[in-house]
């Protein structure tokens, strides 16, 4: 797996790519848009996390031409804008996620690994499971242990979605934008309300479910 | 105040305005002073012509003899104030008669009159100079046989004529000029008083920092006022702006302060090595979770800021205020489950108007959450959507304990808490934010009571179509 990083601020770039580097991935790291879009085109990438906001080209420009040369990688845009706007032509530009600044690094991984499978193209199964969790996305059943368990309509989506990432933090923001489909943050704690709910359900011990601080939660398949 | 008075625009577009008018009276004197000149010069010549005629007359019925007996028996004052001389081509000066008040030089100055004219022409007259006041006009007819008789009369010449004329229009004309100018300056004086006024108050803006400076005095009617009053307006918007934003700033500053205390306070505790790995790893996790914070603050502060300075983007389409309250509803349905509050919807009829939807379910969410905070376990909030007229009307009612009157106005203040808040958690914005976006929206948002005492919100947008884009506040 080889990602590339465009990013001109060099903290910022350091600590993604030390990152993604322990995470078990090759990187290359570009510092302006004309290098980033330079690379992009000569190596097949299987993903790209691109600044909005570059020297030289910016990265909303660079990502266009990437597609105006039809290079199928997929792109994570970063940008230190937070508003809708930005974001909706972040990936009317050809983006295919995009993260606002500072974010947490474990968010970041999950995206762009998200980012790989979706591209990847693998049918999902209809069937997710971790350790003794199973659920059902056709007949919608879910046992823990063996047993049935009864979940309402939006505790099963966020489990489906935690099992999807089985094993890797996901955020808040994550979780209210596959669960609940909202495309930014509205400040409300439905999220642990819900979160809580199916703990009760799932894992009453604490040993699966769990809260990271500071990232969000993540789901162990064993505990 | 000399230097003043020369740069002065009144002064200068006096002087102007004179400088045209001079222009023109003396352009209309000299038309004039030229038609009256010639009429006096045509009238003189006309007599000696006719003269010229007469004894031409004479001349032909008996000779030298006839002509000077005509000129002799005729002592009317007219025919003895002019000269006649006959002259002989051949002799010179035949006959002369002069006035009898001429003397000898004077007859002698009178030119004869130059061969080529007076063959070629019966008649000609000619008007000599003589000296600086006085001009002879002669007419000279050639008679059948060749000799020619010359009339002449010395008049008054046209500078001595028209001097008169001249020293009126001289005293008039400068009288007039100096009285323009004086006039002018006056009234232009007082028209550009509120140039003026704008300069002195601009000075006293840059030179004394006085901000709070203003154009007064009332002006009547016109452009000027207009740009008087547009100056004052725009001092007053641009005072309302700077205010806004050092009161931003101050709020920014007051309200980072606190979490940023905290933040430093847990990262230095972290820093003391107490041994325990785990100790270190729950301190940075609140770190982390401080920051967010402190970084959700900031954005909501600059929303909010940026909405009251109309600096907002909206993203306005067409929409449906029922679908917006029924997305809200449903994504606090578990929250409101877990606190034991039944929320409760009143959607009778589409809703339709022009807003932002993600800004306008920002409102919604808002008033829900804050709805649900307040509200006891087992309480009940309504939510309720309608069209009133030109407004869509939203309002968002709880049977808790309500708010006191005293306070329903303070409750959209940045960052207010009410002492009975202070332990639930959230930013003190949420209400700040909603009416910043109502008002960027043109709308409306008021706090106020329910019959049974419970707090009720009521949000008023004007509907599809009435929505002024621009509306906002200043």
């Amino acid at each position: 797996m080889r990602v590339l990083v465009v990013e001109d601020d060099a903290r910022i770039a350091s600590f993604v790519v030390r990152g993604l580097k322990q995470a078990g991935f090759a990187t290359d790291h570009a510092a302006d848009g004309d290098t980033g879009l330079a690379l992009a085109q000569s190596t097949d990438y299987d993903a790209a996390i691109v600044d909005v906001m570059l020297p030289h080209l910016d990265g909303l420009s660079l990502v266009r031409r990437l597609r105006g040369a039809r290079r199928p990688v997929p792109v994570l845009f970063l940008s230190a804008k937070s508003s809708v706007d930005d974001r909706i032509r972040g990936l009317q530009s050809g983006g295919d996620d995009y993260m606002t600044k500072p974010f947490a690094f474990s968010e970041l991984l999950a995206r762009v690994q998200a980012l790989i499978r979706r591209a990847s193209q693998v049918p999902e199964s209809t069937r997710l499971a971790a350790g003794d969790v199973t659920l059902d996305l056709v007949s919608r059943e879910v046992t823990r242990g063996g047993e049935a368990v009864m979940l309402q309509p939006r505790e099963f989506s966020l489990l489906a979605f935690l099992l999807r990432h089985a094993g890797r933090p996901v955020s808040k923001t994550m979780i209210l934008e596959h669960v609940w489909d909202y495309s930014f943050d509205p400040q409300t704690n439905v999220v642990d309300v819900v979160v809580s709910r199916l703990r009760a359900k799932i894992d009453p011990e604490h040993v699966r479910l769990e809260t990271v601080r500071g990232v969000g939660y993540i789901f162990r398949p064993h505990a | 105040m000399l230097d003043r008075l020369r740069a002065s625009l009144a002064l200068r577009l006096a002087v102007q305005y004179a400088l045209v008018f001079a222009l023109a009276s003396a352009l209309l004197f000299g038309a004039l002073y030229w038609l009256l000149a010639d009429r006096l010069e045509k009238r003189e010549q006309v007599a000696v012509e006719h003269r010229v005629t007469e004894l031409a007359d004479a001349y032909g019925e008996g000779g030298v003899q006839a002509l000077s007996a005509r000129v002799h028996n005729d002592q009317s004052p007219e025919a003895r104030s002019l000269f006649v001389r006959l002259i002989s081509p051949a002799n010179g000066a035949v006959f002369v008669a002069a006035p009898p008040d001429w003397i000898e030089t004077q007859v002698q100055r009178v030119p004869f009159p130059e061969a080529g004219m007076v063959a070629e022409r019966k008649l000609s007259v000619v008007r000599v100079p003589q000296d600086a006041l006085r001009d002879y006009t002669v007419a000279s007819g050639t008679l059948p046989d060749g000799w020619i008789v010359q009339v002449g009369r010395l008049t008054d010449s046209r500078a001595v004529l028209l001097a008169p004329l001249r020293r009126a229009f001289g005293l008039v004309g400068a009288g007039a000029l100096l009285l323009s100018i004086g006039v002018g300056t006056l009234l232009a004086w007082r028209a550009t008083r509120p140039i003026r006024m704008l300069s002195q108050t601009a000075t006293r803006i840059l030179d004394q920092d006085d901000r709070s400076a203003r154009v007064t005095g009332s002006f009547a009617a016109g452009e000027l006022a207009t740009l008087v009053r547009q100056f004052n307006t725009l001092l007053d918007r641009n005072a309302t702006h700077v205010r806004v934003l050092r009161d931003t700033l101050d709020n920014l500053a007051h309200d980072l302060r606190t979490p940023l205390t905290r933040l430093r306070g847990t990262a230095e505790l972290a820093m003391q090595d107490s041994g325990d790995p785990a100790e270190a790893r729950a301190a940075l996790a609140a770190c982390v979770n401080e920051s967010d914070r402190l970084l959700h603050l900031l954005e909501v502060l600059l929303d909010i800021s940026a909405a009251e300075g109309g600096a907002l983007k909206l993203q306005r389409e067409r929409l449906d205020l029922r679908a917006l309250v029924e997305r809200s509803a449903d994504l606090y349905s578990e929250v409101a489950q877990e606190n034991g509050i039944a929320v409760a919807l009143e959607l009778p009829a589409p809703v339709m108007l022009d807003a932002d939807p993600v800004r306008l379910g920002q409102v919604v969410n808002n008033l829900l959450d804050n709805a649900l905070k307040y509200t006891p376990a087992g309480g009940r909030v309504l939510l309720a959507a309608r069209a009133d007229g030109p407004s869509a009307v939203l309002s968002v009612s709880d049977n808790g304990s309500g708010i006191p009157a005293a306070e329903r106005d303070a409750v959209f203040r940045r960052l207010y808490r009410s002492d009975t808040s202070r332990s639930q958690r959230g930013l003190g914005l949420g209400l700040s934010l909603v009416r910043a976006i109502v008002e960027a929206h043109g709308g409306t948002v008021a706090a106020d009571a329910t019959p049974g005492g419970g707090a009720r919100f009521t949000v008023r947008l004007p509907v599809a179509g009435t929505a002024d884009r621009s509306t906002g506040k200043p």
